[in-house]
């Protein structure tokens, strides 16, 4: 078994602390992240070795610069573990954004003078002309405001979000306000009009796409 | 924008399991270890409801809470020896 194992929460964070540093122990955490970022990305066959050492540094830099945030309610072991992944997946999701999603990410954020992120949804008229729906197209319409359109489309088109808050110039937690807010307006809206947000999805899934 | 049928799903799915306060990413994060240790994969304790809802609605986090309790229920991130056989990307 490794020694990070073998050691507790209080020995790690001693060790991290030390001045001047503790070169076993951080030699110990390096070599840990780097198997955690190995294995949690084992199924990415375009994964570089470049890529391995990058994630690795980065992981190891948030790790050391979170420690005051470590409240000890996990091993840390885990605790590190959960920001390589974080690291590492997120640069990944990243990267595939650039290569396969520039298209949608222009449509939904234009660049263009005059033209305005998220502009109006057009829902399929097969779809639309549902009364139940009409509630949902209508608050969506009215009570959203054409970033809060854009990226909840965004979202569901599985653009990763640190792309979308790229491109709206924010950072990923101001992002997931804007869409939380946006979803609440929704709900909202949809229990003041007194449709179950339940009823609607099952309205949506009997309708067949052939019509 | 066209929207499809399939995304208005999704939608409606996410605004049905919308709740008034909710956790960020951020915090997400420093909540997903405690649970992985904490808790069994089909468990839904009190202490934890807060991460189940993000994970309803964040697929990115999500996704790295399954990677991250996959490694840590192997044990896969433990052994030290194994780094010496680890293959090259």
């Amino acid at each position: 078994m490794s020694r990070l194992g073998r050691r507790n929460n209080k020995e790690w964070l001693a060790a991290l602390r030390r001045e001047p540093a503790d070169v076993i122990a951080l030699k110990e955490l390096r070599g840990y992240l780097r198997r955690v970022i190995i294995r949690g990305t084992a199924t990415r066959r375009d994964l570089r070795h470049e890529d391995i050492a990058d994630f690795t540094q980065e992981a190891m830099l948030r790790v050391l610069k979170h420690l005051d945030t470590f409240r000890g309610e996990a091993a840390f072991r885990t605790w590190a573990a959960a920001i390589a992944i974080r690291v590492a997946f997120a640069e990944l999701r990243q990267r595939d954004a650039r290569v396969n999603r520039r298209e949608v990410l222009d449509q939904l954020f234009p660049v263009q003078p005059g033209k305005s992120a998220g502009s109006q949804w057009q829902i399929d008229a097969t779809v639309a002309r549902r009364e139940l729906l009409k509630v949902l197209e209508q608050a969506i319409a009215s009570q959203l405001t054409s970033r809060q359109r854009a990226a909840l489309l965004a979202e569901i088109r599985g653009i990763p979000t640190r792309e979308i808050a790229a491109r709206l110039g924010t950072n990923p937690n101001a992002l997931y306000k804007l869409i939380h807010d946006a979803r609440k307006k929704l709900k909202l809206a949809l229990i003041r009009a007194g449709v179950r947000p339940e009823d609607l999805r099952d309205e949506l899934r009997g309708i067949s796409p052939c019509k | 924008m066209q929207v499809t049928r399939k995304e208005l799903i999704e939608l409606v799915e996410l605004v049905r399991v919308t709740t008034s306060e909710e956790i960020d990413c951020s915090q997400f994060l420093e909540r997903a270890a405690a649970y992985v240790d904490k808790t069994d994969p089909d468990e839904v304790p009190d202490d934890f409801v807060d991460v189940l809802q993000h994970m309803l609605v964040c697929k990115e986090c999500c996704e790295e809470l399954h990677v991250l309790r996959a490694l840590v229920s192997s044990r896969a991130d433990e052994c030290d020896e194994c780094d010496e056989h680890e293959h090259e990307h």
